[in-house]
């Protein structure tokens, strides 16, 4: 089939479903946007805490656009991002929870470095590093206990739980010197040392990928 | 800091999907997908050059 081919016959093929489930996502957007209310404050809290700014200003235009497509992918600058219509209101929580750790890290990251934002988008290895981090920061209870996907190991690519580098979890190596040091510093050296690491990072990305299913 | 979910509309949805599900793209990205839509054949899917072929 050609794009518009399958452009067209997707199409078709969502806009039934839709109709079959209208009754079904008015009731997942109120479960997910109660569920949410109820612990807004507790993770504004704990990523003003992990990033050191004040979040009051910020984001305050955050859409999660809830979509058939069972893959999330966030938009940067436009604010939004997706989740899987099937997802309870606590993986929803656990979805938008991991987006919101990449608009708060990329906002932190080019007030300080100024780079450009195509940068941080794949495959660029800021991207991969973005990806990486969202583990460590979930490692607060106040958030990776309200994320479902944390309990699961699944709160970020499943290959990063695999990675090892000199033998230690990249994770676990991450997470230490985001203990260690104020953010904007973590973010130099967490970049720093997958700067020194790329080409290990890299093809256990693409090892994992190519095998996967 | 605010955030809303909102239903994000069929259109929205398709283009995403698209978006995983272009040539070119590994399992890692497509898989899920057709995971979710196990009537929606992908060998058959990526394989039928019109519309007239397929008959989910």
């Amino acid at each position: 089939m050609s794009d518009d081919e399958k452009h067209k016959f997707l199409t078709n093929y969502f806009s039934a479903l839709y109709k079959k489930n209208k009754s079904l996502l008015r009731e997942k957007l109120l479960k997910y946007n109660s569920y949410w209310q109820k612990y807004e404050s507790q993770i504004v809290t704990a990523l003003q805490e992990a990033f050191g700014i004040n979040l009051d200003d910020v984001f305050s235009d955050l859409v999660c656009y809830t979509s058939f497509c069972p893959v999330c992918p966030r938009y940067l600058d436009r604010n939004c991002f997706n989740n899987f219509y099937l997802e309870s209101e606590k993986g929803a929580l656990g979805t938008a929870l991991h987006e919101i750790i990449h608009f708060v890290w990329f906002h932190v990251w080019h007030e300080t470095f100024r780079d450009d934002y195509v940068e941080y988008e794949t495959p660029h290895l800021k991207w991969i590093l973005s990806e990486m981090v969202v583990e460590p920061i979930m490692r607060d209870d106040r958030l990776g206990g309200i994320n479902p996907y944390y309990a699961d190991k699944s709160c970020v690519y499943f290959y990063f739980y695999t990675m090892k580098i000199d033998g230690k979890s990249i994770l676990d190596t991450l997470y230490k010197m985001l203990k260690s040091m104020p953010m904007c510093d973590f973010m130099k050296a967490g970049y720093k040392y997958c700067v020194e690491h790329e080409a290990e990072i890299r093809k256990h990305i693409e090892d994992s990928e190519n095998t996967f299913g | 800091m605010r955030l809303k979910f909102v239903f994000g509309g069929v259109e929205h949805s398709v283009n995403t999907i698209m978006e995983f599900i272009k040539d070119g793209n590994t399992n890692f990205w497509n898989e899920p997908f057709f995971h979710f839509y196990p009537d929606i054949e992908k060998d058959r899917f990526f394989q039928c050059q019109t519309m007239k072929n397929i008959n989910f």
